[in-house]
């Protein structure tokens, strides 16, 4: 046993004697690593996100369909909805597309009865007034800095409405910390969402609270109820309750493609030059060294566990900057450049707190990936070094 | 505080409305299946840390969801 500490010892002392190797091997295996741990933790934390928002969440949220496409819903379905048993509140929403400035900046307007608007909430700076001339709007973080946008700040007309346009005015920015789907929020009223939309009387969705056990025979009603839409025909409805939307969480989790695949495909394209680097450019002086450790006596194990303890040290160090690398690109640099690169539509030097975390699976995952990039390229070049006589290793 | 918003990795509805939030449309509209590739067109789809699938099956109707196929 002594022995083999022994041996593990020199393979620390390989490590240090050859100091630009290490390096380099370090360098190229966190490469790697550092963008597949930061994609995981920014996964997670969007899961993370979607987990509060469902929790936050209606029982049931409503929409109505046509020719098997989203369309608005009468607000007079509010109080068909309403009458069903078990129904405690049915609270009309619109959420619309919209987008402003001269850049054309997208922006997601929501607007909600005028009781349901947050007063004194942490996550807003500055509040809705009781009774303004104006339209008053809460926009979010990243809207606020591409467009400029203070508390206070007026906005010219930026839509078309029968009812004539007016200006707007920002009452709140959200909070930079505030969840991710802020990022390009407006709120609002619900009539002044209808009429920036121009759709009197409609609206997008509608939220339903239940009674505890009700939830599934209030969907079983209301996907009963037709609405009546005046000239126009009957507009069916959709309903989609907590339950459903939280058996989405994981399999789209774990349904990650796209990037996901291109940095596993890059990642091994650079894994090969890890392996060029630790045994192709190294491999002189590599079989030079395991010459003379055969010539002096050494057994081919004692060499190939000394290569494995060199190799797993590597891994570790890389695995261990890694980790903490993807921290400080994530929580202190707030994924400066590496979320606009996960998450479309992000700033390059994001105005809002990404949402991550880092968990301990990835984590060893990542060791694993470096122990494997690393063993390839040490062991086997190791293992032909120490079979040949050590006079012709020494040449 | 805006009874359950934001369920994706989408941070504005332009591109993808299922990629915001399923609640408000379970069907990605730049979804072009059939065609190679196809699921690609949308950046959510093809370029995102955290996807669904692009037609969320649970969230639609009866009579739009076949066991197979997804019906429009």
């Amino acid at each position: 046993m002594r022995l083999f500490f022994e041996i593990a010892r020199t393979g620390f002392a390989a490590l240090c004697l050859h100091p630009l190797r290490s390096g380099v091997t370090i360098c190229v295996v966190m490469s790697i690593l550092v963008p597949y741990l930061a994609g995981v933790g920014l996964s997670h934390g969007i899961r993370d996100v979607a987990e509060d928002s469902l929790r936050f969440g209606a029982d049931l949220t409503v929409t109505g369909i046509r020719f098997g496409r989203t369309v608005p819903i009468p607000l007079s379905a509010v109080d068909a909805i309403r009458q069903i048993e078990g129904v405690s509140e049915v609270v009309p929403r619109i959420v619309g597309a919209l987008s402003l400035g001269k850049n054309r900046e997208p922006a997601v307007l929501v607007g909600l009865p005028h009781g349901r608007l947050p007063k004194d909430v942490t996550w807003v700076q500055g509040q809705f007034s009781d009774s303004s001339g104006m339209h008053e709007f809460v926009v979010g973080t990243q809207l606020a800095t591409r467009l400029s946008l203070k508390v206070g700040s007026i906005i010219p007309p930026f839509y078309r409405s029968a009812k004539g346009e007016r200006l707007s005015k920002v009452v709140g920015i959200l909070a930079p910390d505030a969840p991710l789907w802020q990022a390009n929020l407006m709120l609002t009223s619900l009539e002044t969402a209808a009429q920036v939309f121009d759709q009197p009387d409609q609206v997008t969705c509608l939220l339903v609270s239940c009674r505890a056990g009700y939830a599934d025979q209030i969907k079983t009603a209301i996907l009963r109820i037709a609405s009546p839409d005046s000239s126009r025909g009957t507009i069916r409805y959709r309903v989609a309750s907590r339950q459903e939307l939280g058996s989405l969480l994981p399999s789209g989790w774990l349904h990650r493609e796209g990037i996901f695949n291109l940095h596993f495909v890059l990642g091994f394209a650079v894994a090969i030059l890890a392996m060029l680097v630790t045994s192709g450019a190294g491999l002189s002086e590599r079989r030079r060294e395991i010459g003379i450790l055969k010539a002096t006596g050494w057994q081919t194990d004692e060499i190939l566990l000394r290569g494995v303890v060199e190799s797993l040290l590597l891994c570790l160090a890389a695995a261990s900057g890694s980790v903490v690398v993807a921290f400080v690109w994530l929580k202190w640099l707030n994924g400066l450049w590496i979320a606009s690169v996960f998450l479309n539509g992000v700033d390059a030097a994001p105005s809002f707190e990404i949402p991550f975390r880092l968990v301990p699976v990835p984590v060893l995952l990542a060791f694993l990936i470096s122990a494997i990039v690393v063993l390839s390229g040490t062991l086997y070049p190791t293992w032909r070094a120490a079979i040949v006589p050590p006079r012709d290793a020494m040449r | 505080m805006l009874g359950g918003l934001g369920f994706g990795p989408a941070i504005d509805l332009s591109r993808c409305t299922l990629a915001f939030d399923p609640r408000l449309g379970p069907v990605c509209e730049s979804q072009l299946g059939p065609i190679p590739g196809g699921g690609f067109v949308c950046p959510h789809h093809a370029c995102s840390v955290f996807d669904y699938s692009p037609a969320v099956e649970p969230l639609l109707p009866r009579a739009e969801a076949t066991p197979d196929a997804t019906v429009f």
